[in-house]
């Protein structure tokens, strides 16, 4: 026997009823009791015989007192079993259960409980039913063999876009509770793709034994089959990437409300305007998964003051198209596992309308300001003013964040010999100042160590020369739009190959694929560029370069970023190209220089999303980098990547993440105790996470589940402490009546 | 070892003896280990030198000794003249002794009822072979004896001893018998002042029977050197109540001394029973040393003993009686 695998689960009890009992059997036996009198012939002999024993002594009492020993024997097992010792051992399992929880951003709808003075979130309903399950597993008996009573076995994964598995597969219910009470609510979206793929890695293998080898059979699974039990409200977008064995069973344990509504903010965007970029505007997206028609009020507020209030009127969401045969093609035949849900009686109509969910009404609102500095706005939603009460149970999406630049314009410097096609299409756009220098003067500053004075340097056909201040791309610090060239050597002393390769001019080709949602490359169409001559550039992989659009025959559009120097590469001549006559060629321009030039920007206003990463460029010489994520109260130390920026995630709580550094200041940064302060906010805005109501049915890949109902396992409640606890009880009633020597 | 729960008194003869028993006590004689003088002729040997048929010793002839005692043998052979010593024969005394302190009124059987029977059994004895008897009884300071025979309270407070002389014959058994019922045991008795007036009302010699327990807390030993010294063959018996033996009690007690009321809180555990016994032991070891050092016998018996056996076997064996 491992004594040191014994552990004890109700050792509080136990200290409790030895602090009680131990002393009060000890305390029987020293107290002076009543003693009867008895009258004889002579007490010489007696009481010399007490002087020889010392009878009266506690110690000598104790010391040949065997009743005392034993009945202190008889409690010191009692307390030993009241503190539930339990010992690992390789004993028989039986059940399999996989506990996956959901801790996605609709679990914190605070619609849980059915007392509306209480509010619980679905998360906290969630994990106390998964506790009420675990507490109901079966524990193997005392003769486990002989009577064939094995117990149970459960793992516990919470997802929410992400999927951690908190306890492996074991029958310590001790071990189950603490990784259950350990989930956190997290802001992210749903997914319970990978947590499916985590159940299925840790199921038992189907393994194969030949020549005394074992191999495991990929792909099947043993033992066993496995109860899978879902806690969720249902809103799993990939549910239909779930795909359980035929053999396991799938339990959904449905938690929330599907009568819940609820108005959210689904997006947000600030940008200025290009013609006055003091003038900042702020987009609004709402959603309302309300049948009814829902009034709210959208507040602005600017760096904490209130800037704006608005109140918007949304339409209530609606029923889908009722077309049977299209709602359910494609849709595998219902077989409904375990227990049926209280619906298993409804038309096929009423049944689609409660698991297909309503068209949601959407909304929108736009606020306009006149500010030329960086700022953070936050926009939330009220109930309307005199109405009272909270807005909805689902507050997260209630409330966004977004940065805001400052009003800039940029000033741009070309280097060219002349070019018609770049002189036309940039005088046309809001910059601060266009300077054009030819590749000479452009030299000569350079040799003269003069740095040219410019947010954005559009290189035409030239480069500027090597030098101990370029790095492997060639080129100095800055910001840089390369057209008609390659930068390819490398400064002296570097090891490594260069990012770029230059093989020369190829054939004609044209655009096929571009990263459409690149910020240089957002609304530009490249569909009908031709290349008459091309550059054939090859990019090593893993380098600082990456392709942003490709032609049949290579990388068309390159972005370079190394250290403090970031470029957009064009390689081929424009001039051979129809691009210049495409209005597309103007709008990458203006995009290309936003991007670059808002590189040097503090705060973009795009937000990360929730369960993706925030990425930020801090400026050169920033150290003892931190972050201050909402809700916590402790800060973590980042470290640097190679290129100064600084990544942190999965983000998994909306609000405002603070970054401060000991540093320079970029603009738009704040400056508090000698450090730099940004601030990144992070936002849900996911519209299907926003529809709240919970469904009462989910389609897996191979089924459908309905909801279990709330009978779905019946614990055995373990009886036995509290006869162990009258057991003491009456001990102690028998050491009284003993001791007094009372006939009852 | 307990106080003996309501118990009948004897008042007469038959209530001590019954007719079986003194039926058995009638061939009994006292004897004694050693031979004394005694007052009158009685059918004992005396080792006062006397005209009787047993040769005792010579001594030389002065003139005007009677010359019929001349031991013409040893003339013929010595041509001296010795007479012949013969041995006198005397009647024996008796003194019985009973301790009626409150812890003789103890057992189960009563120690003092045995102990009045005893008494009795062996006055009978003396008063029947013509011996003379004494009783004296040693009663306890503030106790209930009471003298049913007329004595006044307040005397019997202050006067540990009463006693019976000079009886002899037959018909002064029922005399002794009212005598040994009339007192009722009680209270503390100092044995050393009881002895201190026993041995100074004494007079002459011959065998006393001491009955107690001898459980004194002031001690035996001054009162019995004072018994011893005067020329009294000194018989102990220590009678113990079965109960004081192999006391049958148990658990957590406050035993209170029946004389002086002294309290001793105690927990019955085999332990202490077995140390009290080992004391109960040495106790009667000590006081059988005591006694053999001089010259005392010691009999201890149970107060469940049959008076007949006590009488006949272990005290003949004893040599007090034959």
């Amino acid at each position: 026997m491992n004594w040191s695998s014994i552990s004890f689960i109700s050792w509080p009890l136990a200290l409790g009823v030895a602090a009680v009992a131990v002393p009060a059997l000890i305390l029987l036996y020293l107290l002076k009791l009543r003693r009867r009198d008895m009258e004889i012939s002579t007490t010489l002999l007696w009481k010399k015989a007490v002087q020889d024993l010392q009878a009266n002594a506690p110690l000598q009492k104790l010391r040949r007192n065997i009743l005392l020993l034993l009945q202190l024997l008889v409690l010191a097992a009692l307390i030993f079993a009241l503190a539930e010792p339990v010992m690992k051992s390789a004993s028989f399992t039986g059940q399999k259960h996989v506990i996956l929880i959901d801790r996605s951003a609709s679990m914190a709808t605070l619609d849980a409980s059915e007392n509306p003075n209480r509010r619980e979130t679905r998360l906290e309903e969630a994990k106390r039913q998964a506790l009420v399950m675990v507490e109901s597993l079966r524990e193997p008996g005392l003769i486990a063999k002989a009577t064939n009573a094995i117990g149970d076995e459960a793992m516990v994964i919470a997802f929410d876009n992400v999927s951690d598995v908190r306890q492996s597969f074991t029958s310590d219910k001790q071990k189950l509770r603490a990784a259950i009470e350990s989930i956190t609510q997290s802001d992210a979206p749903t997914s319970m793709g990978e947590a499916m793929r985590l159940a299925k890695a840790h199921a038992p293998k189907r393994l194969h034994v030949e020549n005394n080898q074992t191999q495991v059979i990929e792909g099947l699974s043993g033992g066993a089959p496995i109860a899978i039990h879902l806690f969720s409200d249902g809103r799993v977008p990939d549910a239909d990437a779930a795909k359980p064995s035929p053999e396991d069973s799938f339990v959904f344990h449905r938690i929330g409300s599907d009568k819940s509504g609820n108005v959210g903010i689904t997006s947000v965007r600030a940008q200025r305007s290009y013609e006055n970029p003091s003038a900042l505007s702020f987009f609004v997206g709402l959603q309302n998964s309300d049948p009814a028609e829902r009034t709210v009020d959208v507040e602005l507020v600017v760096e904490g003051s209130v800037a704006a209030i608005k109140q918007v009127t949304m339409p209530g969401a609606t029923k889908p198209v009722a077309d049977g045969a299209a709602a359910n093609a494609g849709a595998p035949a219902p077989t409904p596992d375990q227990p049926q849900g209280a619906n298993a009686d409804l038309s096929g109509d009423e049944q689609q309308r409660l698991t297909a969910d309503l068209n949601p009404g959407v909304g929108g609102v736009v606020f306009n300001v006149e500010r030329e500095d960086a700022l953070l706005a936050e926009i939330r939603l009220r109930a309307p003013t005199g109405s009272g009460g909270d807005l909805d149970a689902f507050p997260t999406d209630d409330r966004v964040y977004v940065n805001a630049g400052p009003a800039k314009r940029l000033r741009v410097a070309i280097v060219t010999d002349g070019s018609l096609f770049l002189s036309s299409a940039l005088a046309g756009l809001p910059l601060a100042e266009l300077k054009t220098i030819t590749p000479a003067e452009y030299k000569a500053l350079a040799d003269k160590g003069t740095t040219l004075p410019a947010d954005v340097i559009i290189l035409d056909g030239s480069l500027p020369a090597a030098s101990a201040n370029a790095p492997a791309a060639g080129l100095p610090p800055g910001r840089y739009l390369i057209l008609n060239a390659v930068p390819t050597p490398k400064a002296a002393g570097e090891q490594a190959p260069p990012p770029l390769t230059d093989k020369g001019k190829g054939g004609n080709a044209t655009i096929v694929d571009w990263q459409r949602t690149h910020p240089a490359l957002r609304n530009v169409g490249l569909d009908s560029v031709f290349l008459a001559e091309t550059r054939d550039v090859d990019v090593r992989p893993g380098s600082t370069a990456v392709t942003l659009a490709r032609t049949e025959r290579g990388p068309a559009i390159i972005e370079l970023s190394s250290g403090p120097t970031r470029a957009l590469i064009v390689p081929f001549d424009i001039g051979a190209t129809n691009w210049p006559l495409d209005v597309s060629f103007v709008v990458f321009l203006a995009s290309a220089i936003d991007y670059l030039g808002g590189e040097s920007l503090a705060g973009a206003t795009d937000t990360p999303q929730m369960g993706s990463t925030i990425s930020e460029r801090l400026p050169a010489g920033a150290t003892d980098i931190r972050l201050l994520v909402p809700g916590e109260t402790s800060e973590t130390t980042l470290t640097p990547l190679p290129d100064g920026s600084v990544v942190f995630g999965p983000v998994r709580r909306a609000g405002v993440y603070r970054l401060s550094w000991k540093g320079p200041a970029a603009p738009g940064d704040l400056s508090e105790s000698s450090r730099s302060v940004r601030r990144v906010p992070a936002n849900l805005l996911d519209a299907p996470e926003s529809v709240v109501a919970s469904k009462q049915t989910i389609a897996l890949a191979s089924r459908v589940v309905t909801a279990a109902g709330s009978d779905a396992f019946k614990g055995d409640q373990k009886l036995w402490p509290w006869l162990l606890l009258a057991c003491a009880l009456m001990l102690m009633v028998e050491w009284y009546v003993y001791n007094k020597k009372t006939h009852l | 070892m307990l106080r003996t729960g309501s118990i009948s008194r004897p008042t007469k003869l038959e209530d001590l003896l019954s007719s079986k028993e003194i039926a058995r006590l009638d061939p009994l004689d006292l004897a004694s280990r050693r031979v004394f003088f005694g007052k009158l002729k009685g059918e004992r040997r005396s080792k006062k030198r006397g005209h009787s048929v047993e040769f005792a010793d010579h001594r030389q002839y002065v003139s005007g000794d009677d010359i019929r005692h001349i031991d013409w043998n040893i003339f013929g052979r010595l041509d001296k003249l010795f007479l012949k010593l013969f041995l006198e024969e005397e009647d024996l005394s008796l003194h019985v002794v009973l301790d009626a302190s409150a812890s003789s009124d103890c057992g189960e059987p009563n120690k003092y009822l045995f102990m009045q029977r005893c008494a009795m059994a062996l006055g009978y004895v003396g008063l029947v072979n013509l011996n003379r008897v004494a009783c004296t009884i040693m009663s306890g300071v503030n106790g209930d004896a009471a003298d049913r025979g007329g004595q006044a309270a307040s005397e019997k407070a202050v006067s540990p001893v009463r006693g019976l002389r000079d009886l002899r014959g037959r018909r002064r058994v029922h005399d002794l018998a009212r005598f040994i019922c009339a007192t009722t045991p009680g209270g503390t008795l100092s044995f050393r002042a009881a002895a201190e007036r026993i041995a100074i009302s004494r007079r002459g010699k011959g065998v006393m029977i001491i009955f107690s327990d001898f459980f004194f807390k002031d001690g035996y030993e001054d009162g019995l050197r004072l018994l011893s010294g005067h020329g009294y063959d000194l018989i102990l018996v220590q009678v113990l109540s079965p109960q004081e033996l192999e006391p049958p009690i148990k658990g957590d007690l406050r035993l209170k001394d029946i004389e002086d009321a002294d309290t001793a809180e105690v927990t019955i555990s085999a332990p202490l029973l077995k140390r009290y016994q080992a004391n109960l032991a040495a106790y009667c070891n000590k006081l059988r040393e005591f006694a053999h050092r001089r010259d005392m016998a010691l009999l201890t018996v149970k107060s469940d003993t049959p008076v007949d056996l006590l009488v006949a076997d272990q005290l003949r064996r004893l040599g007090v009686l034959k």
